[in-house]
């Protein structure tokens, strides 16, 4: 009865439903549009940041070497990962695979040729295995080679460097990625741009022969053998240990009972779940904060629902008075208004939810035609989840049935007689 | 039975105290025709609002079938409204964006103890609606009725729920003497047939004389007394 009824007077009441609906509905919009935005966003990144590095993934350092650039440079006491820590650590439950990575103790110079000009830089060299590139086509007999130049993987951060400090100082073009492939770089290990200590006796040839971002942010990695030899002729010792290993899981679900036991070693673990958690930590802030400024427009709605139904009990004075004196309570009342809010934000709410539909459904086919080389077609820039848009109905009409609660109750409140006088 | 003893009401108008009713004696028995009649600002509706349970007395007790609903609290009073009180207004107060057969229906579904199911609703609402000879505009909005047809409209609502009390407060007051004329033997129809207690306040004595028992209300009190017919039953 109170359905039907309370239609009936929405109906009775058609412009002023009509704007409240539509006050509710743009909030509604507006709310699910910047969340859905944000939610795609986020795996959008997600996606980027999972096709780099899996979530499987665990790097293990020695506990004082998990520096940044600066401070290792300063660092004096370095300690390695020795080959038996290494062994004890591919036994670790759950660990599927264990590579470990070696590296030169002391930050080399690169120094690169591109068209006439020199790009000079300091960095790590690491070295590792072939199967750390087994993701990738280059072969085993390359990698392995043992002569200058030797093969190297650089960071794309290596180019960008060239792109944005050299090409533009010297009005060269820029390059990508392709162009810099077979580019010759001469290490000097031991020497620093920054510090003017060098020992630096040697040089030694490498070849760009890939781009690894994955492997190390900063860095030079050539193959292991390779990084033996340097390290042999650099520190007059043969290479006993190990700078870093990755550790891959068998499901992400177990890479915190594998880093506790990493850790439990005297190890340090940085995962990519941490990384990942703390994208999440910041899109999470950022949800928040575009769900605010939605918030703001939904109050707004919310005091519009409020006045709409003001005038409502106002202008229908006579009708609770007919309904109480045929005998409906308070309560018979209070609940007819609160069923009139809900249906009013329950259609406010879906109109608000089908136009986010809509506009979202139309701002991904854009996206996907103009971004199609960035965006991966799985990937919605608009994440409209059918379950957070039933969240979103479910809260557009609790909001109206609050904002409503007001003058449902002043009309339940109503003295018959009075009421009966208007 | 309805016994009113030493009623009293009064309103707070400002400052001042109006008393609309002062220590009120009155007896209505069951099947009663009884019309109430008095200047204006009398007393008269106010006694209605009382007996109807629209209202509670200032002073005294007011007992139906020996039930005193005095003190009762707004869900007792409510209940006692739907099933024992069948209010015709002079306004015909109907609710204009539901069809006379909703607005029949209304008492019923506000009826928290019968429980009847929507066949049954319906079935009960066609029987009024042909009570009233109303059958035929069922599904016509107030607005688009005559007021005979609002008023025939409105008595079919207030017997739906089968109450002992019907309460009319001018009901002829908005209609031409004809149309009147038909509602007040309508009301005297079902009065005879249902044996149920017929309360009307009137201004006009032909219509006041209709009626088994004449009380007039003056400045809140009971003034003159006539019965210009006796009880049939």
């Amino acid at each position: 009865m109170y359905f039907s009824l309370a239609l009936k007077n929405l109906n009775g009441n058609r412009v002023r439903s009509a704007i409240s609906m539509l006050a509710l509905a743009i909030g509604i919009t507006s709310l699910s549009l910047l969340t859905s935005l944000s939610s795609g966003v986020k795996n959008y990144v997600s996606s980027l940041f999972d096709a780099q590095s899996p979530l499987t993934e665990i790097v293990v350092k020695a506990q004082n070497n998990n520096f940044k650039l600066l401070q290792k440079l300063a660092s004096q006491d370095k300690k390695n990962i020795s080959p038996e820590i290494v062994d004890e650590i591919r036994k670790i439950p759950h660990v599927t695979s264990a590579i470990a990575q070696s590296a030169l103790p002391n930050i080399s110079t690169l120094q690169i040729g591109i068209l006439g000009q020199w790009l000079q830089t300091d960095s790590m060299v690491f070295g590792a295995p072939h199967e750390l590139l087994s993701d990738t086509n280059i072969s085993k007999i390359d990698w392995e080679s043992n002569q200058e130049p030797y093969p190297a993987i650089v960071s794309s951060k290596l180019l960008d460097l060239y792109n944005y400090t050299v090409a533009p100082n010297n009005n060269l073009p820029a390059l990508n990625e392709k162009n810099f492939i077979n580019t010759e770089i001469i290490i000097l290990p031991n020497k620093s741009t920054f510090f003017n200590n060098s020992t630096n006796t040697i040089s030694i040839r490498a070849k760009v022969i890939g781009f690894s971002d994955k492997v190390n942010l900063l860095g030079l990695t050539i193959s292991e053998k390779a990084l033996s030899s340097i390290y042999q002729k650099t520190m007059n010792t043969p290479l006993q240990d190990y700078y870093a290993i990755n550790l891959q899981v068998d499901d992400a679900k177990n890479v915190p009972i594998v880093k506790a036991a990493v850790e439990e070693k005297g190890l340090t673990a940085t995962s990519n779940q941490d990384i990942f958690n703390r994208i999440n930590n910041f899109f999470l802030f950022l949800n928040f904060a575009l769900s605010s400024l939605s918030f703001i427009i939904l109050i707004v709605a919310g005091f519009n629902i409020l006045n709409t139904f003001l005038a409502n009990v106002t202008e229908r004075f006579k009708d609770i008075g007919i309904l109480r004196a045929i005998g409906a309570q308070k309560s018979d009342i209070l609940k007819l208004f609160e069923i009139e809010a809900a249906l009013l934000g329950f259609f406010g709410s879906v109109l608000g939810v089908s136009i986010a539909f809509l506009l979202g459904t139309i701002g991904n086919l854009i996206t996907h035609s103009i971004l199609s080389q960035f965006i991966p077609a799985e990937i919605n820039l608009f994440n409209l989840e059918p379950l957070s848009q039933f969240g979103l109905i479910l809260f557009g009409t609790i909001l109206s049935i609050f904002f409503a609660y007001f003058p449902s109750q002043k009309a339940a409140n109503l003295d018959p007689i009075q009421a009966f006088s208007h | 039975m309805i016994e009113l003893k030493n009623i009293s009401k009064s309103y707070k108008v400002g400052s001042n105290v109006l008393l609309a009713i002062k220590n009120l004696q009155l007896t209505i028995e069951d099947g009663e025709f009884v019309s109430i009649i008095g200047p204006s600002g009398s007393g008269k509706s106010t006694l209605l609002h009382l007996i109807g349970g629209l209202d509670t007395p200032s002073d005294g007790s007011l007992l139906i079938n020996h039930k005193n609903i005095s003190h009762n609290d707004d869900r007792a009073l409510s209940t006692f409204r739907n099933k024992q009180i069948g209010f015709v207004f002079q306004d015909f107060h109907l609710l204009n964006h539901l069809t006379l057969e909703e607005n029949i229906s209304l008492p019923l579904l506000l009826n928290k103890h019968l429980k009847l199911t929507p066949q049954e609703i319906k079935e009960r609402t066609k029987q009024g609606l042909i009570e009233v000879e109303l059958l035929d505009r069922a599904h016509h909005k107030p607005t688009q009725v005559s007021g005979g047809q609002k008023q025939r409209a409105a008595i079919a609502r207030a017997l739906i729920n089968h109450p002992q009390i019907i309460l009319a407060d001018e009901p002829t007051g908005n209609l031409d003497s004809t149309t009147g004329g038909k509602i007040i033997h309508l009301l005297k129809k079902i009065h005879q047939e249902r044996k149920i207690t017929l309360i009307i306040i009137t201004h006009d004595q032909s219509i006041a004389s209709h009626s088994q028992r004449i009380i007039e209300i003056k400045d809140g009190q009971i003034g003159q007394e006539t019965h210009p017919h006796k009880l049939t039953h």
